[in-house]
This record gives structure tokens, sequence and C-alpha cells, in this order.
């Protein structure tokens, strides 16, 4: 048994003295309860008597039929809610493709060269499928072709488990954008999404018809600006045009972006898919300020961080290892976190770094011997100067009901137009709760 | 008190004897009386409902389920018993804030400096802090049984309970 401390000794003693004695009161107040003598005489003669038994088993029999009944239902919701959002999802993939066909062609031009051609005159003219389309268009045709028919096989799937009552209730609402794990943009898309009949039937001048507001909204803006990242990297003039208030800020704050040598040891933006499950690492979940970021060297001198800066506001969850006393982090101090640098492979820019100034609400672990994010591959949760939580997709325990936020700078790489944001003032400890949940996960492993 | 034993106390009530609340209360007053306390900060609302716990407990002995550790089970109640009543004074009484100003209510024992000045470091506690505190030392509960009755992350409770006792020897200093 664990030694107590003094303090742990001079509380229990304060605390037992303090107590007044309440027995004489506690008894005046206790009532008789006769229906207790006669429950025990009944329970003797129930037991006596085995037909008595036999009823009580019988009744357990009924409660054990009752709970698996209820069981099995709960198994068919969880099938019936998975079907649900396979079809939103097959319905916001089917038209994501026909919103960038329609918004966007040129970036597909610059993606898939002379296939666009082909997908164009598909968009336009009216053709019966993808596939018929595509002959001939061009060498990466393959590729496009082999998407057109995923496209054609989640719709035509969607279709038979009956899409057309579920996809009208996708109808593009930004709930259904969250729920398919979307922004936004996919919201608009959704709205296209719902007309898959009609696609099916090649009628693509309906699906144009179909998803005006989106198109218009993306050559104004968000649309646009989930492609942004590859057409500021072009040196595209669109990019500039597409920039919200909001990422006028960001671009701002895109100044205090890291230049990453070339020599450096950077990681892949994709080298790693964040699930929840990677959670469980965490051994720290704090609100930091970082008060600078900067590159940092290995033994061999070769750039291979980012060491960051912080000052702690405020911890919201510690793991056993943090307990341990070897970490003395706690509000108000200061804290060093440190990262790989991730970059995009022709980039020279850090991907996900944390910006000096910035608030951020970080899931920790500690690796040899520094505090480092849990998960490194993918942008940290942000928060914004009202108060909002800026958070990846990959969050799905918090995606539910979340707004899409756009025009953030955390959309570049693979989390461009997967930004969330909520404004519960409870977000941090909802996070403390999932993290818990999955360190408790890990611990029985 | 040992759980075998807590169940054959829990027998004498349903037999309707006193003798089994009695030996409960006993070992546990100042426990629930504690846990009670550090959430009202009024002595007389204190007794009240340490009392009222003991008489419930008279009444509602049918309901306890061995093995799941009665010390729990027994904060459990005591904490929604005064959750409830400070709910029902709030709405009884909108204006009037009787916690925060009953904190500084001092009792005999309190003469003692020793005391006095733990009693004063506890008040810099916030009040969560303050229940995790007597959990753990009055009630002796594990971080996972706490975590569970406050419904809180076990680590944000380990964490806190290590983060109030550094903040009452810091003030104790």
């Amino acid at each position: 048994m664990k030694k107590e401390s003094r303090i742990e000794r001079e509380y229990r003693d304060m605390m037992t003295q303090a107590a007044p004695d309440l027995w004489e009161r506690i008894e005046s107040g206790l009532a008789e309860h006769p229906e207790r003598i006669a429950a025990e005489v009944q329970g003797n003669a129930a037991d006596a008597a085995e037909s008595g038994g036999r009823i009580l088993r019988m009744s357990d029999e009924r409660k054990l039929e009752a709970a698996e009944k209820r069981e099995t239902q709960t198994a068919d919701e969880r099938k019936h809610r998975t079907r649900v959002r396979r079809i939103y999802a097959a319905g916001t993939a089917a038209a994501a493709v026909l919103v960038l066909l329609v918004a966007a062609p040129q970036f597909l031009e610059m993606k898939w060269g002379g296939a666009i051609s082909s997908v164009m005159q598909f968009t336009t003219a009216g053709g019966s499928g993808f596939a018929a389309n595509m002959a001939g268009a061009g060498q990466n045709e393959a590729e496009l072709d082999e998407a057109s028919e995923m496209v054609q096989e989640t719709m035509t799937a969607a279709l038979t488990e009956g899409i057309p009552e579920d996809a009208a209730e996708a109808g593009g609402t930004a709930e259904t954008a969250a729920e398919a794990g979307g922004t936004a943009e996919t919201a608009a898309m959704a709205g296209a999404g719902a007309a898959p009949e009609e696609m099916d039937g090649g009628a693509p001048g309906s699906v144009a018809e179909g998803a005006p507001e989106s198109v218009e909204k993306d050559a104004s803006g968000s649309m646009t600006e989930g492609v942004s990242g590859d057409a500021a990297g072009s040196g595209s003039e669109d990019a500039s045009k597409t920039l919200t208030e909001e990422s006028v800020s960001a671009a701002e704050l895109a100044s205090q972006i890291l230049e990453i040598p070339e020599d450096a040891v950077t990681e892949a933006a994709d080298a790693e898919i964040f699930t929840e499950e990677v959670l469980k690492e965490t051994q720290l979940l704090c609100l930091v300020t970082v008060r600078e970021a900067r590159l940092a060297a290995g033994a061999d001198g070769q750039t291979d961080r980012i060491v960051y800066e912080t000052e702690v506001e405020q911890i919201y969850y510690a793991g056993a290892e943090a307990l341990d006393g070897a970490v003395d982090v706690q509000a108000g101090s200061e804290m060093t976190v440190e990262s790989v640098i991730v970059c995009e492979a022709d980039g020279n820019q850090a991907l996900y770094q944390m910006l000096p100034g910035s608030e951020y609400l970080l899931p920790l672990a500690r690796r040899d011997g520094a505090w480092e994010p849990v998960f490194q591959y993918a942008p940290q949760i942000r928060l914004t100067a009202d108060g909002g939580y800026i958070f990846h997709d990959g969050y799905q325990s918090l995606a539910d009901g979340a707004a899409a936020a756009e025009g953030r700078m955390e959309t570049d790489g693979e989390y461009c137009g997967r930004m969330l944001e909520r404004t519960d003032a409870d977000f941090p400890m909802r996070l403390a709760e999932i993290i818990g949940r999955y360190a408790e996960l890990g611990d029985g492993e | 008190m040992t759980e075998q034993l807590f169940e054959e106390c829990i027998s004498q009530i349903r037999r309707n004897e006193k003798e089994g609340l009695r030996m409960i209360y006993e070992d546990y007053n100042p426990m629930i009386y504690s846990a009670v306390w550090e959430i009202v900060r009024n002595r007389e609302d204190a007794e009240d409902l340490t009392a009222d716990f003991f008489i419930r407990m008279w009444d509602a002995a049918e309901s306890y389920r061995p093995g799941k550790g009665h010390r729990a089970w027994m904060l459990t109640i005591a904490r929604n018993m005064t959750i409830d009543f400070l709910r029902k004074r709030r709405r009884e009484e909108p204006v009037e804030e009787l916690p925060e100003d009953a904190a500084r209510q001092r009792t005999v024992e309190d003469s003692v400096v020793e005391t006095v000045s733990l009693r004063q470091a506890l008040d810099a506690l916030k009040e969560d802090e303050r229940q995790i505190v007597n959990m753990k030392i009055m009630g002796e509960l594990t971080f996972k049984e706490i975590a569970r009755i406050l419904g809180r992350p076990q680590g944000t409770v380990a964490w806190c309970y290590q983060n109030a006792i550094r903040k009452l020897r810091e003030v104790r200093l």
C-alpha cells in the first residue's frame, strides 16, 4: 500500500476530528421496515418451495431474452447507420467528381492532361457513361477510367440500396457534410449527389442544374480555395483571387512558416494516417501558446526537426506516465515541444507547422525525453481568436455537428478541405474524455 | 471496513437490525461528512446531509449490489444527494450563495493553528480538486473509481489530485 504523505495524514486527521457525532439524530430518524420481515419470511418460503424456484428461473429467462432482443435491435440500428453513411459518402464522391469537372476543369487538366477533354465532352454533350466517353482520351485516361468506374459502382450500389430517400435527405446541408466527414464544399457537392438517377440516365445537363449554387460558390471562393494549395504552388493568379478574409490573415501568418533547407531530413505528408486510436499514446493534453518555432539539427548537423517554445495555459489530461513525478509541467510553465518536419515532396515549406503567437490544444507524448505532438502528420488543433477550435476530420468523435473551417492555412497537404471548427467551450474536456477512453482501451490490451 | 464486513452490515440492516448501520456509521461518518462538506462548505448543511445519508442508507439497503466497491457506492450516493440539495436550494433561494460564504465558517477544532492553515489551504483549491482530494484520502478510492463518480477521465483526475496536493504543500510552506 502506498505510504501516506504528511499532508494526506493531516487532511485525514482534520476531517476525522471535524466530523460531528450524529448517531442519536440518525437513530431517531430511522423508520421501521416491517416489509423486510415479511420479505424474509416469504423468501424463506420461496426457497423451500421448488415451484417458486422455477418461476424465478422463468423470469430470468424472460429478462435474458429481452436483453438479447435489445442487443439485436442495437446491432441492426448500427448496420443501418453504417449503410446510410456509406450512401452519403458515395453520393458525395460522385458529386465531387462532377463538380470538379464543371467548376475546375483547369485543375483537372493540370492533373490528368488530355483525359479532361473527354470528361468535358461527357459533361456537356451528355454521354451515357464515364467509361464510354473516356475511350482514347489520352495517356492518363486509364486512371480516370478506373475512378469513373468506381464512382459508377458506388452509385449503382447506392441506388440498389435505395439511395433516393437518403440522398434527398442528404440534400447539401452543412450537417450532412459534417456527417460525411466533409466540408461546406462537399455539402454543396452532396446537393448534386442527390440526383444520381438523372446522372445514370445520361442527362448531365440536369446534374449541372442540380448544383448551380455550389458551382457558383465554388467559382467565387471556397471550392477553388480547396485547390488553391496546388494553384499557389504553380504560381497561378487565381489563388490570390480566391482568398477570403480569413485566408488573408492566414496569408500574413504564412510568412512565419519556416523554410526548409534542401538537405533537411523531412517526412512525407502522408507518411502516416491519423486515427483516433493514436490518442491512447497521449501523456498530456495541454492548451499552449506557441512563442517561437525554429529548426533544429541532430548530432550529424542535419536539420531534422522543428522546435517550439511554448507556454502552457492549461492542462486537461495527464496519463499515468506523466504522473510519475518526472514531469514537471503545470499551467504557466514553459515547455519545449519538438516535431518532425513534414514537407511535400517538391516543397520547401513545413506543412502543419504551428505558428508563433497562436494557441493550440495539443495531445502530447513523451518520446526519447522530448515532448512531441502525439500525431505529427496532420495540423494540430488551433484556437481561433473568437474561441473556436479548428481541427481536422480525423477526429471522428468530434466531427458530428462541426462546421467546415474554410480558408485556413491548415488546409494544405493531406488535410485540404478537411478542417472543421467547433465553438463549444467544453471542447477540450470532450477531447480529454476521448483520450481517456482510448487510454483505458490501451491499458486493457 | 472490508467488503465482506460491509455486506454483513447490510444484511443486518435488511433484517431491521440497527447494529449494522451503527457499524457502518462509526467507520464512515467522517468520510461522508467530509465529502458532503467539501461540496456545501457549510457545517449545518453538511450535518443535515450526513444524517440524511445514513437514514437513507437504512431505508435503501436493498439497492446495494455487492462487488463494486462499497466506498464508491456510498460516496456516489452522498454526492448525488448533495448536488440535489444544492440544486433545490438554488431554485428556492436564487440570490443567496451560501456555499462560498459559508466556506469561512470555522469549527472549534479549527482553533488548532495547523488545522486552520490546512483548511485555509483547502479554500485555495477548486471545488473539483477538493472533492478529488477528499475521495482519495477519506474515501480511499482509486483514481478509476473517482473518475467514474465524477464522469471525468482517469488521467485528469490523477493530475488534479497531484496538482491539488502540490498546491496544498505550497500554501503550507
